[in-house]
């Protein structure tokens, strides 16, 4: 706790200065520095990192008073109601400044009642940029003592629906008022457009029945499965029901790597309006400054939510807050100095609280707290909860959902083990059977770094997944990349000599014997092959169109096509307007469909 | 030091330089990459100040050149894999694209005096690193801008010849083989005779293309440039020694990948089967042949798990392809061929 609070407040300190910093640039913008306020400025500690990496900081001119009005501990005004963070106007002891210099009663009751106003985050926000501008202004002018403050309309805020003041960055403002839904609606909607079409899709290949056998998670390499069972329309078109699951998801680096995690209330945190913005108290600052090294705004903006986060009682010291922040300062420039990607996350990462077995996924904007974070142990139950689950219903929504969230506190805790490669692995054999594309790729380039990282059973069988990855989407550099990295051992592994095989005779164009390897695919590598089974189909049936005469038989197809029956072949064909010779379509007349390859 | 005999803001780039060579003396690779970077990147910004005039392109060149060197030392001096492969590589290719850019840019000077002429030495600097780090794509939008630049014709040659062998092995992995037949070829026929060296790289991946469209290497040009590898492979493909193209395909595999061509001489397997065909076909003498004989051959060239219909297939493909004229009958299991040209010579296959 004590902890906490102090990071806090650091936290605190370090807004203040962002602000500061903030300002200054306005400065910047409305008059010109002279050489004097520039080796003033180097004497200051440094800053956090600008806003924008081209408008230089400047600092604020010596006859500005201390930004932030208020000394912390004897305010005699009640704290800020609701959005729980220091008493906003708190002076950074500022060598630069006289602090001696202090400000009128009416102007420190003036910025109180201000806060005081304030509803939401968004609120103060909005509040400190409005009163950032006034101060600046006043203080400029000399105002500052003159001005009746008590008779100063108070700002208006986004509680009450106000236009805004025209000084205001409307850019800034705008971003305010949507980051908050951004985070949550669209991955909302996206979800449950996804578990509508899931449930569609399951509801249309129900009849293919599961031929997968429990005994497929206790790792038993051979198990009986028969592609061809498998192989109905529906396969493809419950592929594609799933492809929407993953296009609204927003991307980003730093996201991924924190992984995204659910907003969950936990029982110590009350304020529910704001639980969102407090979530993110467990990691030090350093992570803070960790994220606000990419410099762009939005992450500025989530390292500033970072600082609501403090107990509205227990005031630090000052001296405390002095020393912290200069060990913030520090690294804040040890982050700007090195480049993004030196950062080792390893260092921040946290350890979880939470007991859920059940968590549902939710992409994060910011760093979770540990209270929703599940230790590795109650992940180990998770996992065998989701893969019961699967087995017994196979909802794929659900799977995903769980074992993202999964996969999303393992990351976010940096357990990188065995468990890890288990997760993963998991997530994407089911993935694979589903085809979701999209959560396979994720999880096999994960994998492939786990793999190096720490190894695991089964690395052979997700090369030979990549190989026919590759195939997929034809990507013969990636082939030969890969075919550069294989020792001859592993060449020999009989997953892998399966791809390798499938690969030279789909190369070479010898569908015969792609079809029948198709057939006789190990593992879940019938899964992949049934992602391009179609297209190659489509390929060798216009070969045969084209070479055979007078007609050829649909049974020879239907065989050739590696279909389980005459009529799964007929569907096929039926698309492609083939002439038969009969009526009961036992013949394909090769030299009248000529004209239809094109529609294949 | 530097100060008194060199004027800013060159004086900058003679400090990053010397420190560069220092820390490469001291085998710091990693921080005389970093400080290659810095004087790139301080080269860039003395270039782009320079209007109406080229001739600090020739330093530039250079100091790109030692950048990508600088940047495959320290890639391959990296200490344990905690960093990406290629990471630095990929760094150092954003310098270079950032020369380009100022190069691509300068469209105000006149012809005599524009960077753009610089653009193509930075090409192919860029095409150096994205072969190495497997980013062809990144090549796409180097190649049209210089296809679309009206300098085409006036960049010096040796650049011409480095630029189209890349790009002729890029649409060779695009499996586009005419246009990488012409990029090679003129690589080839223009690379100056003394540069054996470098004629020979041409040739590692000329020699598969010209072979998969039909042309066959002379001997002795084989041995002239010391790839005679290919000759049993030459031979194997002509004669349709299917038996003797899989174990030389085993013997070399490892030659094979490591240039990049395992493949694309996979494939000449095809061309292989076409010729054995042929052979059958000239040996029965007849239209009609059975597709046991076929299959025969197939098997007694080792081919021993290949049975009646995949046989069929084979063929099927080849028809389709067009390399052979005729057509199978599945019921009579007989390839019936064309009476007139039934195996068409590969190059007049467009």
């Amino acid at each position: 706790m004590q902890n906490q609070t102090t990071t806090s407040l650091t936290s605190g300190a370090a807004k203040k200065k962002r602000k500061r910093n903030k300002n200054n640039q306005n400065n910047a913008q409305n008059h010109q520095q002279n050489h004097y306020l520039m080796t003033a400025y180097n004497n200051m500690p440094p800053l956090p990192p600008p806003e924008q990496n081209d408008v230089k900081p400047a600092p604020p001119p010596e006859t500005m008073p201390p930004l932030p009005p208020l000394p912390p501990p004897d305010t005699t005004v009640p704290p800020p109601p609701l959005p729980v963070e220091l008493p906003k106007p708190k002076p950074l002891p500022n060598p630069l400044v006289n602090p001696t210099e202090e400000w009128p009663d009416s102007l420190k009751d003036y910025v109180n009642r201000c806060y005081e106003k304030c509803k939401t985050k968004i609120d103060r926000d909005q509040v400190d940029i409005v009163l950032k501008g006034k101060l600046t202004n006043a203080s400029k002018t000399g105002d500052l003592w003159i001005r009746d403050w008590s008779k100063e309309p108070l700002p208006s805020i986004h509680s009450e629906r106000m236009t805004l003041e025209p000084k205001i960055v409307p850019g800034q403002l705008a971003q305010f008022q949507n980051s908050p839904k951004k985070g949550l609606s669209p991955a909302m909607g996206a979800r449950l457009g996804a578990r509508a079409s899931t449930l569609r899709g399951r509801s249309r290949s129900s009849s293919r029945s599961r031929s997968r056998s429990p005994a497929y998670y206790k790792k038993t390499r051979s198990h009986s499965r028969s592609p061809r069972r498998r192989h109905s329309s529906s396969s493809s078109s419950s592929t594609d029901s799933f492809i929407p699951l993953n296009k609204a998801k927003p991307k980003g680096k730093i996201t991924d790597r924190l992984g995204p995690s659910k907003q969950k209330v936990s029982a110590k945190q009350l304020k529910k309006q704001k639980q969102k913005e407090k979530k993110a108290n467990f990691y030090t600052f350093d992570a803070v400054c960790g994220a606000v090294e990419e410099n762009s705004e939005l992450l500025q903006q989530r390292a500033a939510r970072f600082g609501s986060i403090t107990k509205p009682s227990t005031p630090e010291p000052t001296v405390v807050q002095n020393k912290k922040r200069k060990t913030l300062n520090f690294s804040i420039d040890k982050f700007t100095d090195d480049s993004p990607g030196d950062l080792d996350w390893t260092e921040f990462h946290i350890v979880g609280t939470c007991q859920d077995v059940e968590k549902s996924f939710l992409r994060l904007t910011k760093a979770p707290a540990a209270c929703e974070v599940r230790p590795v142990q109650v992940l180990r139950l998770s996992l065998q909860n989701v893969k019961s689950k699967w087995l017994e219903k196979q909802d794929y929504f659900y799977a995903c959902d769980q074992l993202k969230s999964i996969r999303q506190d393992l990351t976010v805790q940096g357990v990188r083990n065995e468990f890890t490669v288990e997760v993963y692995e998991t997530h994407a054999r089911i993935a694979l059977e589903k085809g979701d594309h999209e959560e396979f790729n994720q999880c096999q380039t994960q994998l492939k770094m786990l793999y190096s990282d720490v190894g695991g059973d089964h690395v052979m069988e997700f090369i030979a997944y990549r190989i026919l990855y590759y195939i997929f989407t034809k990507n013969t550099l990636d082939i030969m990349t890969m075919l550069k990295s294989l020792a001859l051992e592993e060449k020999k592994d009989p997953c892998v000599a399966f791809a390798l095989r499938l690969r030279s005779a789909w190369a070479m164009g010898n569908f015969h014997r792609f079809f029948k390897l198709y057939d006789e695919s190990p593992l879940m590598a019938g899964y992949l092959v049934d992602w391009f089974i179609d297209r190659e189909r489509k390929a060798y049936l216009k070969c045969i169109i084209k070479s055979y005469r007078q007609n050829i038989s649909v049974n020879f197809v239907a065989e050739e096509l590696a279909f389980k029956s005459k009529d799964d072949c007929l569907a096929f064909l039926e698309p492609f307007g083939l002439t038969y010779t009969d009526d009961q379509k036992s013949f394909i007349d090769c030299k009248s469909s000529m004209s239809a390859i094109p529609n294949i | 030091m530097v100060e008194r005999f060199v004027t800013a803001p060159i004086d900058e780039l003679a400090v990053f330089h010397l420190k560069c060579l220092y820390a490469l003396s001291q085998k710091r690779y990693n921080e005389a990459y970093q400080l290659q970077s810095a004087l790139t990147q301080a080269l860039t910004k003395i270039i782009q100040s320079q209007k109406e005039e080229n001739w600090f392109l020739p330093v530039m060149y250079v100091v790109c050149l030692d950048l990508r060197t600088v940047a495959q030392k320290a890639e391959s001096e990296k200490v344990g894999n905690t960093e990406k492969p290629g990471e630095i590589l990929e760094k150092a290719a954003e310098s270079l694209m950032g020369c380009f850019r100022v190069c691509a840019a300068d469209n105000r000077s006149s012809e005599e005096d524009t960077k753009r002429i610089g653009m193509l030495n930075l090409v192919n600097q860029l095409f150096k690193v994205y072969f190495r780090i497997n980013k062809l794509h990144l090549c796409k939008p180097l190649i049209r801008a210089i296809e679309s630049s009206p300098f085409k014709e006036s960049f010096s040659l040796s650049q011409q010849i480095t630029y189209r062998y890349y790009v002729g092995r890029k649409a060779m992995f695009d499996s586009d083989y005419k246009a990488a037949d012409q990029y090679l070829t003129y690589a080839f026929e223009n690379c100056h005779k003394s540069s054996k060296r470098n004629k020979r790289l041409i040739l590692i991946y000329l020699v598969p293309v010209k072979m998969l469209l039909g042309y066959i290497p002379k001997r002795e040009v084989l041995e002239k440039y010391d790839v005679i590898q290919f000759w049993d492979l030459v031979e194997a493909v002509c004669q349709g020694n299917l038996k003797l193209f899989d174990e030389l395909m085993e013997k070399h595999e490892s030659f094979f990948i490591k240039c990049g061509i395992y493949l694309i001489i996979d494939k000449l397997k095809i061309i292989a089967y076409r010729n054995l065909f042929r052979k059958v076909y000239l040996i029965l003498d007849k239209h009609q042949i059975p597709v046991e004989a076929l299959q025969t051959a197939l098997v007694s060239l080792g081919q021993t798990d290949v049975d009646l219909d995949e046989t069929q297939c084979i063929v099927a493909n080849l028809i389709y392809e067009g390399k052979i004229k005729g057509y199978i009958s599945h019921q009579h299991r007989k390839v019936v061929v064309s009476k007139q040209n039934p195996f068409p010579p590969l190059t007049s296959l467009s």
